[in-house]
Parts: structure tokens; sequence; C-alpha cells
């Protein structure tokens, strides 16, 4: 967008494109929940599988050279399902705070929909009525602190 | 050593003294006007300079205020520079509160549009503390755009002060310029000025002592003789020193060695130390 045009958006504007993004993603989160969630689900199994697998060969007493290397190939096989079962369950959890996110971000903008976003314009007021911009008083105040030193 | 002491004043043997005073005075007066023309020429020249040095900011203040010498074009240039002074203090306080430039406000602003806007796989969908952050700041950003739209005028009025003034200060160097050519012309003027009242002033001296010891006509056979590199005696040497010839040779063989002294001292160099010369030939 032009800064002309960016220059008439309105908080009330600007919260509601914020609430329809938000909306937008909120939306999309239930399905992306449960795909997330299978995908776990079987990381899951597939570790939880291979470990046992593993566990009850290396429960043998066996000093064949074959034994050890089913052994070492079940360990292998276990590594990348483990490795793989880490990855969803991050993935999940991410998913999992994003919804949080979300559902505190839209309750939030919710709420700013109503007029309450006085408090955010607190910088935009103080530049607009002759004082400093956020930008100036952080520079000020670094050659403050740099001046302490 | 060429040069013959007569030829100095040739044009003047013949003329009556009255007349020569006459020439000599108003010799002297014409010098007297060309030195008064060229401390005014200097005092404008100085003032030149020192409006063009506090123009370009290497003069802490203007030059003093002098009526007979600051013409039009000087006066301009001071109030021109005042006034970018004036202006490039307005953009300097403007400069300062915000503290972020016009292309990085627009840009910045931008950007936050599209990232609160937008779900974009460009860039990460922005938690609800950056979301925050972003429309506080993206509000400040455009009342930061919307005081550069209205202080448009402070950059171009910058820009023309800044243009008027270095087109004055072209035109004050060119006056510079043309000043230390005049005082140059001008001093050449004067010194020939003083060479020939110098001129009149010694023939004027030497006619007064003429009256009682006239001029010696001119004595050819010394010429020749310096030419052959034969020696010449002290007396001789004195005389050549004060008049470029061999005028009074025969008075100041009379006179004894002090005068003799007095010649040679007068005509000595200022920088070249006694004996001085008399090393170097030493070293030939």
């Amino acid at each position: 967008m032009q800064s002309e045009g960016l220059l008439s958006i309105t908080p009330e504007a600007m919260v509601k494109a914020i609430l329809e993004r938000r909306q937008a993603i909120a939306s999309k989160l239930p399905d992306a929940l449960h795909q997330r969630t299978e995908e776990n689900n079987r990381a899951y199994t597939l570790a939880k599988d291979a470990r046992e697998t593993l566990k009850a060969l290396k429960a043998k007493e066996d000093e064949t050279e074959a034994h050890k290397e089913a052994v070492k190939k079940a360990q292998n096989i276990y590594d990348e399902h483990e490795s793989f079962r880490r990855r969803t369950s991050s993935r999940l959890q991410t998913l999992k705070n994003s919804i949080k996110d979300s559902e505190e971000a839209i309750e939030f903008w919710t709420n700013m929909a109503d007029g309450e976003w006085g408090h955010l314009l607190d910088d935009s007021n103080r530049l607009a009525s002759g004082g400093e911009s956020s930008y100036a008083k952080s520079r000020h105040q670094r050659s403050i602190e740099e001046e302490e030193q | 050593m060429t040069r013959q002491a007569t030829s100095l004043f040739e044009d003047l043997v013949g003329l009556e003294t009255s007349k020569v005073e006459t020439m000599y005075s108003d010799a002297l007066e014409e010098v007297k006007a060309i030195d008064a023309k060229l401390v005014g020429l200097q005092i404008k020249k100085r003032i030149h300079s020192e409006t063009i040095r506090f123009a370009v900011n290497k003069g802490p203040s203007p030059p003093r205020e002098d009526s007979g010498h600051t013409d039009e074009l000087i006066t301009l240039a001071i109030q021109q520079k005042n006034q970018f002074d004036l202006c490039l203090a307005h953009r300097d306080e403007l400069v300062q509160r915000l503290s972020v430039p016009r292309h990085r406000v627009a840009n910045t602003l931008s950007e936050f549009f599209d990232k609160l806007t937008t779900s974009s796989k460009q860039h990460e969908s922005p938690t609800l503390a950056n979301e925050i952050e972003m429309f506080s700041r993206f509000f400040e950003l455009q009342t930061m755009l919307r005081i550069y739209h209205d202080q448009k005028s402070v950059v171009s009025d910058l820009d023309q002060a800044r243009r008027t003034l270095l087109e004055t200060v072209k035109a004050v160097n060119k006056n510079d310029r043309r000043y230390a050519q005049i005082i140059s012309k001008t001093r050449e003027t004067s010194k020939k000025l003083r060479k020939e009242a110098g001129r009149l002033r010694a023939f004027l001296k030497q006619n007064k002592i003429g009256t009682q010891h006239p001029m010696p006509p001119s004595m050819p056979e010394l010429s020749e003789r310096l030419l052959a590199g034969d020696a010449l005696s002290m007396e001789e040497f004195a005389s050549m020193l004060e008049h470029g010839g061999l005028t009074e040779l025969n008075e100041k063989a009379l006179e004894g060695k002090p005068n003799q002294k007095q010649a040679l001292g007068k005509k000595r160099p200022k920088n070249r130390p006694k004996g001085g010369r008399k090393a170097s030939a030493k070293k030939e």
C-alpha cells in the first residue's frame, strides 16, 4: 500500500483488519491440530514399537555377528523414529501454543475493537502534540547511559 | 653595470627645478591617492573573504559592518547565510525529534501494515506481543509521516536557501578574485609611481647639491675599465652604489672615509649578514 493510503488508516480499521486475519488463521487451526495430532500419534507408535524391538533384541544373550548386526539395525531404526517423534511433538506443541495465542489475541483485539486502544497510541499522541518519538527517546537514553559508563 | 648614471635623469636634465618639484609633488599626490585606493580595496577584499568564510562555516561570525565598504552583495550573502542557518536549525530540530528518516518511516509503515493485516508464507505470523508492539509503532510512524508531509517546506526551504546562498557565495567569490587582481594591478601602479617619485626626489636632491657641486660628466672610460675587469677604488665603488654611476666621484674622494662607510651601509641588503659575501667568496 502507498504511504498516502497508509495515512488514512484508523485504529478501528487496523483492529478490524487484525481480527479478520486472526480469525482466518484460527479457522484453519483445528484441521492443522488434527493433522499434527495424527502425525504425532503415528510417530509415537513407531518410536514405541522400535524401542520394544530394540529392547527385546538386547535382552537376548547371543554373541553372533548376525545378532549384533540386527541390534545395530534396530538401534538405527529406533533413533530415526524417536527423532521423528520429537519433531512431531514439537510441531504439535507449537501449534497448541499458536492456538492459545490466537485465542488470547482474538480476545484482546475484540476488546480493542470496543475502543480500548488508547494506551497503544501514547507514543503517537505524544509525537502529535510536539514531543519526541519513541525512537528519539530511546536514542537519548542510550547516549545518556553511554556517557554514564 | 651597463646603465649610465646620466640616463636615469635624461628626461629631467635641462628642466627647471620648480618644474621638477611640481612633477615630484604631483607624483606624491598620486601615490597618496593610489595608497588610499589600495587600502579601500584591501578592506573590501577582506570583507569579501570573511563573508565567504562565514558562508561556508569556516568563520564563526560575519565581517564587521562597514557601511563604506560593504556592498549589497555582501549584505545579501550574510542575510542568506542567516536564513540558511535558520532553515538548517529547523530541519535539525525536526530530525532530532523524529529520529527516523522519511523513507524509512514509509517503508516500515508499509511493512508493519502487511504483517498485521495479511497472513503470508513470506513472513511468520506475529505473536500477540509483536502485534501490540507493531500496532503502537504503526500509528507512531503514521504520525511521523504526517509530520513529514506537514513539514515538507522545512526540507524544501532548506534546499532553496542552500541553492540561493551558493549562488550568492559564487558571486562574492568572483568579486573577491576580481579585487585580488585589481589590488595586484594597483600595487604595480603604486610601485611604478613610488619609483618615479623616488627618481624625482633623487634628482632634486642631486640638483640641490648640484648648485654647489654640479653633476660630473659621464666617465665612459671607467665603464670600459669595469667591463675589462679592472679594479675600482673604494671611492669609485661607493659612488656607484649611491648613484648607479660615477656621479660625485670627485666630491666623495675629497670627503674622506666616514662618508664611504655610510654609503656602503645604506646599500647593504637587510637580510644578508655582515661578511656573508666573503664567506661565499671563500667557497668559490
